[in-house]
């Protein structure tokens, strides 16, 4: 019972030394657990991709847990240096190492009763704070994220693995050691690092291969295995990266004669000389930060993305749509407007459209005047198959394009909607399923055309436009007797009426419209603003996925970052007042602090920034599975959330350094 | 005279309390250029304090410590670590070496701190090296050396800059005998080759091997001996007697008092 006492005892009197241990174990808990408790939630099957969100919170709960078992091994190791004294002295004074070990054993299993039930509080209340967070950004309740006692039993179990590692490397050091040995622990040296050559072509390669495997992915689905094996190629890269290369770097600066100048010559040497530590630390702070950038743009870029996608589909608030052959469309206006009327709704931009859209074909290899459909099925993704949108002259007016060309039955319009990069068509002549036309312009863009989601994530788009409905109709058709066959359905011309209303409108509008058209059921009626709802219902989840890890990957980043300035400070204490001894004075040892704050500080957002370079095709493309296509959004979005992160981590860096200089001046 | 100590006096006050104590006194003493001079003294006599005040690294409460004529206890804090590594060199106790640096890198040290170019390094170090048989160990991490070997190194590291003064503050006190025996026979051959030291020691054994010792008690210097031609032997008996006869006086006194 003594060693309990002495156990219980230890962790109270110390405290200081135990808190940061004790806080590491307890963060980890809560972001493993809060990403536990979403990949365990029913509703992560609910989301779009559900299955594929749950498979990525799988293998971030093994990263996760990787780790965490590294910083606790860290901490615990931190921890265990600092307190050899007071080991050695038990020794001494004949405690015996088996009673000493007993007392270690308590110690941590103290530590574990505490982890588990200060972790499950905090990570509930911390999961419960976040949602309501996103509930009032969002609006809305897009995910129950129920807290199951599944996680906690998981999470209870994961972390009795992690302890016991601990403890067997606590017994390690305890048996391995004399005590005079343990009573010495402290004041060891270190070996300075070698730079090991074979490490640095692995890092080299590592690095290479996850990149190449990411940059080289062209189907994101079918590839995620494949991504995540880039992942971890990348992640055991980058500690290889720092525990060599930079070993490597540092001793070539050694080698130049700048080194003997008072700034460097204490920079390099002493971040030479913990760089085995740093090593693992800088590689924690660059993954989380990695992790954190990527989760946020892609959530983001999945939110925005949707709604920008929506807005490009309803270029007016309202839309009426048939697909039957006999809409007389001035009629069907006509009764749009007086049903508006009768309710005294103000509408306006009306805009009638005669299309049909999402067509695939193919294109025979013909010379680069001449535009020739084989009679072939186009497939999506084939260089030589087109999406394409037939409509006629009086649609494009209609929504206001002004300066088009009047055509004669025999000419067409052609705009090439295909995104940059990919070659352009600029030809004279079109020969359509048959039927042979002259182009009569190659327009660059039209505006308000609604596009569907289908045709703008392939990257080959174009537009076709015929004289008039009799004109368009025969083209038409003569596409189908080609391609139905193939298909398995006739493509219809669709009928569509635009206009604006204002949203509060909307319901007494539908009304009205389902009033004045009830012997037409081939008419549907949607709006702009229920569809972004729809569509932050079904994507909602998922951002709120990225913002929950997001968060707990910047809180995981920053807790290593205080560590690292913690034992750091402690480490560089003496090393400072034997410096001011020698004769530097107080001002040259806070630029040579700063200086060496500053090197650790950019190296991991540098790292981090490479990463994502390399990994942002592929989060193009996860992106783009969510039907978003406009590159520029993402990039965008990427931009702005590595300016908030470099700012964030500035500010923790900023917060933490104040602990470092404290130790270290005091 | 290279060093003058002029009325030196340092009290000490406690920041919440207005108690005070005196630590030295009037401190008034010289030393000549290429003097070997250890100071001896109990726990508490002041002695550290001196070796502090010398060191620039405390200030004094009055008096006036004169290197070569110049105040050092005036120098702007701006200065004073210039100063210091440009004038003095440090012997510690506990060696106070980097561990980040190798020991060639501690040896440079001061002369890097100082801006000196890598060439007045090599050129000094290649002369100091065989004389304290540091040749093989100058590759080395500080933590693979025997204590011995470390000290070895820190007189290096005292002696690169050509200081006018080296100080030493109890050096011997982290060694055995026999380590401890060879740095002060090294302490005397460096002496012997001009450099002017002051040893601040408890041990009359160390304090046998300078030139001259000073006795310090309560802030007061009290006594002197010089070793002239005698041996270090027969001069630590000399010093052993004068310690036992100062202390077990006063102890007498206070047996007497007590009474």
């Amino acid at each position: 019972m003594l060693s309990l006492k002495l156990a219980a005892n230890n962790i109270k009197k110390g405290f200081k030394s135990f808190a940061p241990f004790l806080m590491a174990s307890v963060t980890m808990f809560v972001m493993i657990f809060v990403t536990a408790s979403i990949a365990l939630s029913p509703s992560i099957h609910k989301l779009r991709g559900g299955s594929s969100l749950s498979q990525i919170m799988s293998f971030a709960l093994i990263v996760l847990s990787i780790f965490a078992v590294l910083i606790l091994i860290y901490s615990y190791r931190f921890l265990q240096t600092q307190r050899s004294k007071e080991f050695g002295l038990y020794d001494i004074l004949g405690f015996g190492k088996t009673r000493i070990v007993g007392v270690a054993f308590l110690e941590l299993l103290l530590s574990y009763i505490i982890t588990v039930i200060v972790g499950t509080i905090c990570g509930i209340a911390f999961s419960k704070f976040l949602f309501l967070v996103f509930v009032n950004m969002i609006g809305g309740n897009y995910f129950n994220l129920v807290i199951s006692p599944g996680a906690i039993i998981i999470l209870a179990i994961l972390f009795f693995v992690f302890f016991l590692i601990l403890m067997m490397i606590g017994v390690w050091i305890i048996w391995r050691s004399s005590s005079l040995d343990l009573l010495r622990e402290e004041s060891k040296g270190e070996k300075e690092p070698k730079s090991n050559l074979f490490f640095a072509i692995a890092a080299v390669i590592l690095l290479g291969a996850g990149y190449y495997i990411a940059l080289t992915v062209d189907n994101p689905i079918s590839a995620l295995l494949k991504f995540f094996i880039a992942v971890l190629l990348v992640i055991f890269g980058t500690y290889l990266f720092y525990i060599s290369f930079t070993v490597w770097y540092l001793k070539l600066k050694k080698k130049r004669p700048s080194y003997y100048k008072p700034n460097n010559f204490i920079t390099t040497s002493s971040m030479l000389y913990r760089m085995k530590a740093n090593a693992v630390g800088l590689g924690n702070i660059t993954i989380l930060l990695s992790m954190t950038i990527v989760t946020v743009v892609v959530s983001l870029g999945v939110f925005l993305g949707t709604e920008n996608m929506v807005k490009t589909f309803y270029t007016r608030e309202a839309q009426v749509f048939s697909v039957s052959p006999n809409e007389n469309r001035e009629e069907t206006i006509d009764r749009i407007k007086s049903a508006a009327d009768s309710k005294k709704i103000d509408i306006d931009n009306i805009a009638n459209l005669y299309y049909v859209q999402d067509l695939q074909v193919d294109k025979t290899p013909s010379s680069k005047d001449k535009f020739i459909t084989s009679n072939k099925l186009g497939r999506s993704f084939d260089k030589d198959s087109y999406y394409a949108t037939m409509t006629t002259i009086q649609s494009l007016q209609s929504l206001g394009n002004k300066k088009i060309p009047s055509l004669k039955d025999n000419q067409v319009l052609l705009i090439d909607l295909s995104k940059k990069n990919s070659s352009t068509i600029n030809p004279k002549e079109v020969t359509w399923y048959g039927q042979t036309y002259e182009v009569k312009e190659n327009l660059k863009s039209v505006k308000d055309f609604p596009s569907s989601s289908t045709s703008t994530i392939s990257s080959k788009n174009m537009m076709i436009v015929f004289a008039n409905d009799q004109a368009f109709e025969k083209a038409l058709a003569n596409f189908n007797k080609a391609i139905s066959g193939q298909q398995g359905f006739e493509n219809l011309a669709n009928t569509t009426i635009l206009f604006d209303l204002k949203p509060v409108d909307e319901k007494r509008f539908t009304k009205a419209f389902k009033e004045e058209f009830k012997n037409n059921k081939d008419l549907t009626i949607s709006y702009r603003s229920e569809a972004l709802q729809d569509q932050r219902a079904e994507i909602g989840g998922l951002v709120f996925v990225g913002f929950v890890l997001g968060i707990s990957f910047i809180l995981g980043a920053a807790l290593i970052i205080y560590y690292k300035q913690l034992s750091e400070g402690a480490q560089d204490k003496r090393s400072f007042k034997i410096l001011q001894e020698v004769g530097l004075s107080k001002e040259e040892v806070q630029k040579t602090i700063k200086s060496q704050v500053r090197m650790i500080f950019f190296l991991p957002l540098v790292i981090t920034i490479c990463h994502f370079a390399g990994a942002y095709l592929m989060i193009e493309k996860i992106i783009m599975l969510f039907d978003i296509t406009d590159r520029s959004v993402i990039l965008t979005i990427s931009l702005v959330t590595i300016a908030i992160l470099a700012l964030i981590y500035y500010l923790i860096y900023k917060a933490t350094s104040r602990v470092y200089y404290k130790i270290v001046e005091r | 005279m290279l060093l003058e100590v002029k009325h030196l006096k340092k009290i000490f006050k406690t920041r919440f309390s207005k108690e005070e104590t005196t630590a030295l006194v009037d401190i008034d003493f010289g030393v000549e250029e290429g003097e070997y001079i250890a100071i001896m003294g109990e726990s508490g006599s002041g002695k550290t304090t001196l070796l502090n005040i010398l060191s620039t690294l405390e200030k004094p409460t009055s008096g006036q410590v004169l290197l070569n004529k110049e105040d050092i206890t005036a120098i702007k804090d701006k200065e004073i670590s210039a100063f210091r590594r440009d004038h003095l060199g440090f012997v510690f106790q506990d060696f106070n070496l980097l561990d980040t640096l190798n020991v060639r890198d501690n040896i440079y040290l001061p002369l890097v701190l100082s801006k000196s170019s890598v060439e007045l390094m090599k050129s000094r170090l290649k002369i100091l090296a065989p004389k304290l048989n540091i040749e093989n160990l100058l590759e080395k991490q500080p933590f693979e050396l025997s204590g011995g070997q470390k000290q070895r190194v820190a007189v290096a590291r005292a002696l690169i800059s050509q200081p006018d003064l080296v100080l030493a503050d109890e050096p011997t006190a982290a060694l055995d005998f026999k380590n401890s025996e060879d740095l002060l026979n090294l302490f005397e051959e460096i002496n012997d080759s001009g450099q002017t030291i002051i040893m601040v020691t408890h041990s009359s054994l160390a304090a046998s091997h300078a030139k001259r010792v000073l006795f310090i008690k309560d802030g007061v210097l009290y006594h002197q001996l010089y070793r002239g031609e005698k041996s270090s032997t027969e001069f630590a008996k000399e010093i052993t007697l004068s310690m036992t006869a100062f202390l077990g006086a006063s102890e007498d006194e206070e047996v007497s008092l007590n009474a």
